[in-house]
């Protein structure tokens, strides 16, 4: 449950991100999908949109030549390439326990609810 | 007085009187022409915070001394055909560094360049929208050349200065005029796009042995060597000198756009050219990639919040222009063009050219054997001949060519288009090697591609525009789109995008995310060629890979980088190599070794080496080595390689391990 902790609008705080990935390498920037933003049941169009939307913050042409942000951004390419291969994608969650057979939590009601984290459905 | 650009540094020698120290040097605030206060504004924060690059020199210089000082023991006097008000340009100068106290206050846009085999054009974004440049002769597209004459050298630029004396095509292939440097450039004499090069009517001289093939004009009867880098810097400057009088202040920036073709050697000699004429670049963009952005600048216009609603449009674009073709499947949506592959090859209208030529004077090759100034003259009547024809072509059925070659020689013939399309059978064949291979890397089917763009000056071939449609499963090609005037309008919005500009209006809310075209990666196991990072790969990109010693006790590894689609190394371009040294003695592996790679958004590939097991206090530091390192004779170094260590350095593909 320490995960799930850690999904946000992250995709929208990217230099925050890209700071924070370079002091606390392994908290925030293991979970691809926090890095994104998403949810890890998130569709490919999600996992596009949200990738987009980072890229129109962290991609050098539009941020600068900044080494961390580079840094921040090739890592980010790395995210996508796992997340849209069904196959990587599917390892990747074996490993991070996000597979098909987890639960999202905003359908389960055992899930404790702490409202700082809403579904845009629900709300 | 005048100013003109210190073509550093091939271009003049060390002890020349346009050195800053000398008396003639100005201050830069004496020198600017009033800016232009709409770019000023629309720049970003960061541009201030960055600071100037590099030092930058104006220098004014009168003509004569320039041509007192000229390396090339020519003067320069047609670039004065502006003479009427001074300009002002600045020289790259990376010697000098006292110099970097002033600060650029003109509007550091950079500029869109498209270097064309066969015609050049330059575009910027002018606060509003891009906007092509014209020459004196009101030409948009200008024919790519540079001519030796006597003592002058111009390039097609400006055509020839005044009226009177404007160059016609028949004079471009008098013997006199370089062209086709886009095909030369970077290539070694045993490259068949070289050997094709010498039925040019220049000296194009090889010995088949892999150095730099011999270039030369004709200049009173007499070959004058030059080199395809100093032919390109001396248009670049002539295209550089247009664009400073349209913005009326010095351009340093610019975004080129390049074949996908291009190997990072050639990307390295374009590089060159552009600081030879004083032009930094910004980025190299492969040309289907600049047509991209220009389309997701379309789409964006079109549906304004298609983010939203999650609405993405795939559009396969096809490029072929005299020297290149080219391929991409780009997805866009919102503004973002992703490129999701790209393909190429040197094939082009020159080919195609070349082709019909043959077949229309079957003993082409032994007939125009030894250049003399007859056959360089017949050659450039065959030529012309053969162009028009087949031009007439794209809107005719059949076109009858009748050409006095002279010396008895006459060509009388009727050309079809099943004749031309047999005798291009080859060249189709390759674009369509190219559609299907971009369609399979790009994991996407025909019915996928909603829009197919034609662009380049072989789009307009019928059976060329056939192929590509046929292919996508598409009957009509995408119509908004200029096919001489997208790649260049492509790398001016590049050009303003990097360069910080903002639109109020959003048009230049765009971005591309770029792949690369070819594979990176080490040789190992044997002459195998392991790929890093392989093609069409995302960038910026960081990818690593472990490899294990082949020898117990081996001390010494040696790093082989290369770039290709071939499975063995040696069919591949060696970028550059070194050594990994003081590995600790070890049975053959257990010694593990890391070779990274990264791109970054200029397209800068750097690799990092090093061992990581064992780790400790005796383990050497990595090496980083920023690539190509090579400056000449690709495969020549690689085969001395083989020769002197065999197989002694050799690594192998780490064979366990999950790759990381």
């Amino acid at each position: 449950c320490r995960r799930r902790k850690a999904w946000g609008r992250r995709g929208l705080r990217v230099a925050a991100v890209a700071a924070e990935s370079r002091s606390s390498e392994g908290a925030v920037a293991e979970d691809y999908y926090a890095v994104l933003g998403v949810m890890p049941d998130a569709t490919p169009q999600q996992i596009k949109k949200a990738y987009y939307n980072c890229m129109k913050s962290c991609h050098p042409d539009l941020s600068g030549n900044d080494p961390d942000v580079t840094n921040f951004c090739m890592f980010i390419n790395e995210v996508y390439t796992v997340l849209t291969d069904p196959i990587q994608r599917a390892v990747y969650d074996e490993i991070h326990g996000y597979a098909l057979t987890a639960t999202n939590p905003f359908l389960d009601d055992s899930a404790p609810r702490d409202h700082v984290f809403v579904d845009e459905f629900s709300c | 007085m005048h100013l003109v650009t210190l073509p550093f540094p091939l271009l003049l020698p060390p002890s020349t009187p346009l050195s800053p120290l000398h008396p003639t040097f100005y201050s830069r605030e004496h020198c600017l022409p009033k800016l232009l206060p709409v770019l000023i504004s629309t720049r970003k924060k960061r541009q201030q915070q960055q600071g100037p690059p590099k030092s930058h020199l104006l220098v004014p210089v009168t003509p004569s001394q320039l041509a007192d000082s000229c390396w090339l023991s020519v003067s320069f006097a047609t670039f004065y055909w502006m003479a009427a008000e001074p300009f002002y340009t600045v020289a790259s100068d990376s010697e000098t560094t006292g110099e970097d106290k002033s600060q650029p206050s003109f509007p550091d846009v950079a500029i869109g360049i498209d270097i064309g085999t066969s015609k050049c054009s330059v575009a910027v974004w002018n606060g509003h929208h891009v906007e092509l440049l014209k020459n004196t002769r009101n030409q948009k597209g200008m024919r790519s050349y540079v001519m030796f004459k006597d003592d002058t050298l111009s390039a097609g630029v400006t055509g020839g200065a005044a009226k009177e004396n404007a160059h016609e095509e028949r004079d471009v292939l008098s013997g006199s005029a370089i062209f086709n440097m886009k095909r030369l450039i970077g290539r070694m004499d045993t490259d068949e796009v070289v050997q094709a090069s010498k039925a040019l009517p220049f000296l194009v001289q090889t010995l088949g042995i892999g150095v730099r093939p011999f270039i030369a004009a004709l200049v009173n009867n007499m070959w004058r060597s030059t080199t395809p880098e100093e032919v390109l810097a001396i248009f670049l400057l002539e295209l550089k000198a247009l664009a400073e009088m349209h913005l009326k202040h010095p351009v340093r920036n610019a975004v080129l756009t390049i074949p996908v073709a291009f190997s990072r050697f050639q990307q390295t000699r374009i590089e060159r050219a552009c600081a030879m004429a004083g032009l930094h670049v910004l980025r190299l963009m492969p040309e289907p990639t600049a047509v991209a952005l220009l389309y997701a600048q379309h789409q964006q216009q079109l549906m304004h919040d298609n983010m939203g609603s999650g609405i993405e449009k795939i559009a396969l674009i096809f490029n072929m222009g005299a020297g290149y073709c080219d391929a991409a499947v780009a997805a866009t949506a919102g503004g973002v063009s992703q490129i999701r592959a790209l393909s190429g090859c040197s094939v082009g209208g020159e080919d195609i050219l070349q082709n019909i030529m043959r077949h229309l004077v079957p003993n082409f090759d032994s007939l125009y054997a030894g250049q003399t100034m007859d056959r360089i003259k017949s050659m450039g009547l065959l030529r012309i001949a053969t162009q028009d024809a087949i031009h007439k072509l794209a809107s005719q059925d059949s076109v009858e060519i009748n050409v006095d070659l002279g010396d008895g020689q006459k060509v009388s013939k009727v050309l079809d288009h099943s004749e031309f399309e047999q005798v291009n059978r080859v060249i189709f064949e390759k674009v369509e090697k190219i559609i299907n291979q971009c369609l399979a890397d790009a994991k996407l089917v025909p019915e996928d591609i909603n829009d197919v763009i034609l662009v380049g000056g072989c789009s307009r071939i019928p059976r060329i525009r056939s192929l590509v449609l046929g292919l996508c499963k598409t009957e009509v090609s995408y119509k908004n789109i200029d096919a001489l005037e997208a790649a260049v309008s492509g790398a001016a919005l590049e050009g303003a995008i990097a360069s910080g500009v903002t639109d109020p209006e959003g048009s230049l809310d765009l971005l591309t995310i770029q792949a690369t075209p070819m594979n990176l990666g080490i040789r190992a196991d044997g002459d195998n060629f392991a790929a890093i990072i392989p093609r069409n790969t995302t960038v910026p990109a960081r990818r690593e890979m472990l490899f294990m010693t082949t020898h117990d006790n081996q001390t010494e590894a040696l790093i082989s980088v290369y770039e290709g689609e071939g499975e063995r190394a040696e069919e591949n371009h060696l970028l550059g190599y070194f050594k990994i040294t003081g590995i600790p003695p070890a049975p053959k592996g257990t010694v593990e070794i890391s070779v990274c790679m990264d791109i970054d958004a200029s397209n800068v590939l750097r690799v990092f080496a090093g061992v990581v097991k064992p780790q400790g206090q005796g383990v050497p530091p990595f090496i980083e080595v920023r690539m190509p390192t090579l400056d000449d004779g690709h495969g020549w170094c690689g085969q001395a390689l083989a020769k002197m260590y065999g197989s002694k350095l050799d690594l192998a593909v780490h064979p366990k391990k999950l790759q990381p």
